[in-house]
Parts: C-alpha cells; structure tokens; sequence
C-alpha cells in the first residue's frame, strides 16, 4: 500500500484562532479512513484545505505526489469531493449538473458518466431537474459527480447526510467496494461513531483542531478480540492455558477467564479446557467498540 | 483552448437554461410590442415629406412654433432640412422601421442594461448562494479561468440580447408599420458640418457605444458581485447608478465640481461624440476611453485578485 494522500503539519488559522492543529496522516490506496470528531472539530475545514477551498496557514497536503499549495490544478486532478452538503444546479437535470462537471475534467468520456449515473441507481431519474429530487438522490449525484473523473482519492465530507438507513447501507457497501476493488483512498468525516466503525478501515479521531488518537477499526484477518470464558475451575485454568498457549494473554476478571486471542483461536482454547477436564459453561466474545475507544481518547466525553 | 471554451460553455448554460432568461426576452419583446403598437396607431403616410420639411423649415425660419405634427420627426437646424431636400433623403421618421429603431433604442437599450446588470451581478454570487461554488472549485482549473469565462458568457449574453433586440424591433415594427423602412440615409449636424451616413453604418456606431457601455456596467456589478458574494447589492448598486448618472452630473455641476468628468458611469455613452452632444463639454472621444479603461482594468483587478485568494467558507 501507498500513500496517495500525505497531509503535513496542516495548521488553519483564522483570526489568530487556530481551528486545525498540526495535521499529519497518510491515506493509502485501497483504504477507507474515518475522520471522527465532534461538531466543531475542525473536519470540514481540514478537507476545505485539502481540496483546494482554503488556503492553508501551515503544512501542505500532497495528492498523488502533487502539492495542493503550489500545483492544485494537478492534484485536483485525481481527487473528487463532496463538502458539507453536495449542492447542485437545481434548475438542470441531473444529466446536465454532470455534463457541466464532465466539461471541467480532461477526458472523461459520456460513457463514463453513464456508468456513474447507472452505478449510483439515478439512470431513471437523470433527465428529471435536481429540483425534483429527493435528499438521498442529490446525496447520491454528489457521488456521480465525484466519481466522475476518476479520481483516485475521494474526500466525502459527511457523506451520509440525510440518507435513510438504506441509502447509508448503500453507500458503505459500495464505498468499500471502491476501496477494494478499484483502489481508491477515500477519507470520509462524520461524527457518528456507529457509521464510521462500519465503513472504516482506519480512523482519526480529531478533537480541537487536533488529531488525539488513530485506531484501526479491524484488521479482518488477525482482530485480537478479548474472548470470556465461563469456567468452573478458574485458577486452574488460567494456569493450563498459560502453561500450554504462550502467544495467548490470559488474565482473569472476576468469575471470567479472559483471553485475547484471534476469532480463529476459540475452538483450538475451548478443546484445551475441554480435554483437561474443565467444564466450559459458556463463551463471549467482548470487542472493544469504537465508541468505548473514542470516548477513552477523548476522556469520557465528546466535546 | 479547448478547456476554456467549455467552461464558457458551462456559463452560458447557466444563463440560458434558467427561466429568469427567458422573462427577460418576454419583458423585452413586450414593452417593444408596445412601442409599435402606439406609434402604429398614428401612423401617417409620408409621401408627401418634402412638402412636410418645406413647411417645418419655413416655420422655424419665420420663428414660429412648430407645427404640430413635428413630434414624429427629429427637430433640427433648417439647413439640416434644405440638405435633406437637396439630396432627396427623408426624415427619419419614428413611424417606420428605421425611424422606430432609432428611436426605441434609447428606452430597450436601458432594458437590456439592467438585465446584463442583473446578469452580470448575480453570476457569481449566486454559485455562494446557491452553495454550488465548492462543487465549482474542487476542479482542477485555475480559479482565475474560472472566473474569466463567467465574465465572458456576461460579454457574449450582451451582445445577444443586443442582437435580439435589434431583431425584435426590427421584426415587430415591420409587422406594426407594415415593413415601411423608410430613410436608408442619417443626416445630423455636428457643429456646423452635415454629416450624412447609411442607416446601417449609423446603427452598428449604436450599437458599439451599447456593447461598451454594457460591458462596463456589466463589470462594475461583476466586480460588486465577486467582492461582496451578495446579488442584491451588486445589481442594486449598479442599477441605482445607471440611473442616477444625470443627476450625480447636475448636484456635481451646480457644486461646480470638476470630478464628475472622472466618474466611469458618466463617461458610458461613448455615441455622444458623434454627434458631439456630450453634457460635459470638456471631455472627449479620447478621454472618456481612456477612463473606461482605467476603471475597467480596475474593476477586474479587485474581481480576480478577490476571488483568486478568498477562502470558501460559505
Ligand atoms: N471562517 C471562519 N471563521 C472563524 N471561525 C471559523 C470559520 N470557519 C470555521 N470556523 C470555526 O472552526 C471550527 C471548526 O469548524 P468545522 O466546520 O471545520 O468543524 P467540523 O468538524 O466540520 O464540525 P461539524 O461536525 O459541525 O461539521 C468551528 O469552531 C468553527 O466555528
Ligand atoms: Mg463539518
């Protein structure tokens, strides 16, 4: 994996105030990073910066290799963005919002905007004026429009403003699809830490302009998750498992046995108890949340 | 080259495509029906106008008033009249074709101004208002490209509208006055000298003065636009100017003061030189360019740097 995106030391200042702090993080190709923070945050105005919107105090941002300070008409090349709300010209169709994007890129065939118009589900509806759309389609031609260039890194600012529950399911699966399938890095804010722990990859926890904690959301193949284990004899155990499985971290929380261990290991622990005459009454797995782990970072509360 | 034909293209769609456009052309093709529709009801026939001028030219040279019916004709200097007569070329009067778009130029001309004025002060404050300015930016062209083809499609809508106002007057006071064209030939007096040219040649100089005097009202609401992001307070601030122009001159005059003569919205109706009828006397052709030109480098100026460096917040 490589960085497409590489966000240096970006700092804001308005008015003496400084909104953004010190930014720097990589998005790869492929990955889906999460940018969580509390209204206020500073979100919309990190990404103002990195597509080109505001100026930047400090620090630069690099897409694709290219500075979006001193070269921005080449790396906006390979960005497509939505900011806050993806307002369009309510008075032209659907159709005709992309045309008018489709003029503003370098070969992007009417092909490809078919494509887009088809992949986003608005084939139906593209001749129809904005005007008449609902929510959840214009949130949805922001996606054309921002896939329709091809981008290699999209930046989404909360992107599922106003979808109902299954526009969003929509849209996480088929972001992620993007990400898998076609390479893309895309950089989604929100601050509904449910949302986010679904789609993400990876995620910036961003409090006072400041970035105060990255997690990884999941690591499909090898998630330590901390697994309980209902046992009749708990020191005894405790002691078997740490005796005949090293890699394992076993510790023990009140009646429970307690060990951190991939998915894949629970049968190969639970045969272990089993042949050594343990009883097994029962067995759950306890992962961490996102949430736990965002109010941890920032210290009980949101804000 | 091709990039910035499209991003004109862009524009013009915005324009074109929105109804607002289209209300303008009915209000225009409405008031010029109107117009038609009063000077056709009186109508005369001028075959006999040499008997007509002969008449008028006695008349002012005896210093009687003139004769009634003189309001369909221009009121000029009886030398103008024997000139006439000498060369066979009728008055231009407002019951013709000709005659009537020489004379509703003066009160479409203003239409069309304040519609490029409304035009060319809402097209860039509206993509704020609208909240479509960050779809618009997130591209990657230069912000400056950007901006210039939506000065541009201001340009090209006023010559349009230019155009279909000609076409329209022409149109509907042929229909109204039965396409009687009356004079092919201008005559007016510039100090003491005649000055004879071909209706054509007399409407294109028209038409010049209109297209600049557009162009630069069209950019001072532009600029206005772009600097304060606010569509209200650009067209109202441009359009209160049009308008107050003649009255700016007379309050500066009875101050006796001499700045007037530096102001841009004075200096727009470059078509007085030639017929030197110019309110401020010490001025000319020269130097009423020379101050359109300053003010409009100057208003582009303050419209690119302003929308080059600002940030969009919304
Ligand atoms: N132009 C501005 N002038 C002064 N302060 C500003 C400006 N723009 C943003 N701010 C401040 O910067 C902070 C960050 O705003 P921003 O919109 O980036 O937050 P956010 O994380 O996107 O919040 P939300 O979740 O509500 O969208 C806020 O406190 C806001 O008041
Ligand atoms: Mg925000």
């Amino acid at each position: 994996m490589s960085a497409v995106v590489e966000v240096r030391q970006l700092t804001k200042r308005i008015k003496g105030k400084e909104i953004v702090k010190d930014l720097t993080f990589d998005i790869h190709s492929g990955e889906v990073l999460g940018f969580l923070g509390p209204n206020g945050a500073g979100k919309t105005t990190t990404m103002r910066m990195m597509l080109g919107l505001m100026s930047m105090s400090e620090g630069d941002c690099l897409i694709n290799g290219y500075s979006v300070k001193t070269r921005k008409e080449e790396a906006l090349q390979y960005v497509g963005g939505i900011v806050e709300n993806p307002e369009m010209y309510k008075f032209l169709s659907g159709y005709d919002n992309l045309m008018h994007y489709k003029r503003m890129h370098p070969n992007v065939s009417e092909d490809r905007l078919h494509q887009v118009t088809a992949l986003v589900g608005l084939t139906d509806a593209i001749k129809r004026k904005v005007k008449t759309y609902s929510l959840g389609m214009r949130q949805r031609l922001g996606i054309a429009q921002a896939l329709l260039h091809n981008p290699k890194v999209l930046i989404l600012d909360e992107p599922t403003n106003g979808l109902d529950p299954a526009g969003i399911r929509e849209l996480r699966d088929y972001l992620r699809k993007l990400a898998k399938e076609e390479g893309l890095a895309i950089f989604i804010s929100s601050h509904l830490l449910s949302e986010v722990e679904l789609i993400c990859d990876r995620v910036l926890i961003l409090q006072k302009g400041q970035i105060i904690d990255s997690q990884s959301v999941r690591e499909p193949e090898a998630e330590i998750l901390e697994i309980a284990f209902e046992v009749d004899k708990l020191e005894e155990a405790a002691a078997l498992l740490r005796s005949s499985l090293p890699d394992i971290a076993v510790k023990t929380h009140g009646e429970q046995l307690v060990v951190e261990a991939e998915r894949e290991a629970i049968p190969a622990v639970n045969r272990r108890l089993v042949e050594n005459g343990i009883g097994v009454y029962g067995i759950q797995t306890v992962r961490k949340s996102l949430e736990e782990r965002f109010l941890e970072a920032t210290g009980g509360r949101a804000e | 080259m091709i990039r910035a034909w499209q991003l004109l293209h862009n524009e013009m769609i915005k324009i074109y495509k929105r109804k607002m456009f289209w209300i303008m052309l009915i209000i225009l093709a409405g008031i010029i029906v109107l117009l038609a529709a009063v000077v056709a009801k009186d109508a005369e026939d001028h075959s006999n106008w040499r008997q007509e001028l002969q008449k008028e030219m006695t008349a002012k040279q005896s210093n009687d008033s003139p004769p009634d019916d003189s309001l369909m004709m221009p009121n000029e200097d009886p030398a103008l009249y024997q000139y006439q007569l000498d060369h066979n070329i009728p008055p231009l009067y407002g019951d013709t074709v000709f005659g009537f778009m020489n004379m509703s130029h003066d009160i479409t001309f203003v239409i069309v101004t304040v519609f490029i004025v409304i035009i060319g002060g809402s097209i860039v404050s509206q993509e704020y208002s609208w909240g479509t300015i960050k779809l618009l930016l997130i591209r990657p062209i230069h912000r400056w490209k950007i901006l210039l083809a939506k000065f541009l499609a201001v340009v090209v809508t006023g010559v349009v509208l230019l155009l279909i106002d000609l076409a329209l007057t022409f149109i509907i006071s042929g229909i109204f006055l039965g396409f009687d064209m009356g004079a092919d030939r201008y005559v007016y007096m510039k100090g003491n000298h005649i000055h004879d040219v071909s209706i054509l040649y007399h409407f294109l100089q028209l038409f010049g003065s209109a297209l600049v005097d557009l162009i630069i009202m069209g950019a001072f609401a532009f600029m206005l636009s772009t600097l304060f992001k606010n569509n209200a307070l650009a067209i109202g601030l441009s359009v209160f100017l049009f308008f107050a122009g003649p009255v700016v001159v007379g309050i500066l005059s009875s101050l006796h003061l001499d700045v007037a003569k530096y102001l841009f919205f004075l200096n727009t109706d470059l078509y007085q030189y030639v017929e030197g009828t110019h309110f401020l006397k010490d001025t000319t052709l020269g130097f009423s360019i020379a101050v359109l030109l300053v003010y409009f480098i100057l208003f582009m100026l303050v419209s690119f740097y302003t929308f080059a460096k600002r940030d969009v917040t919304d």
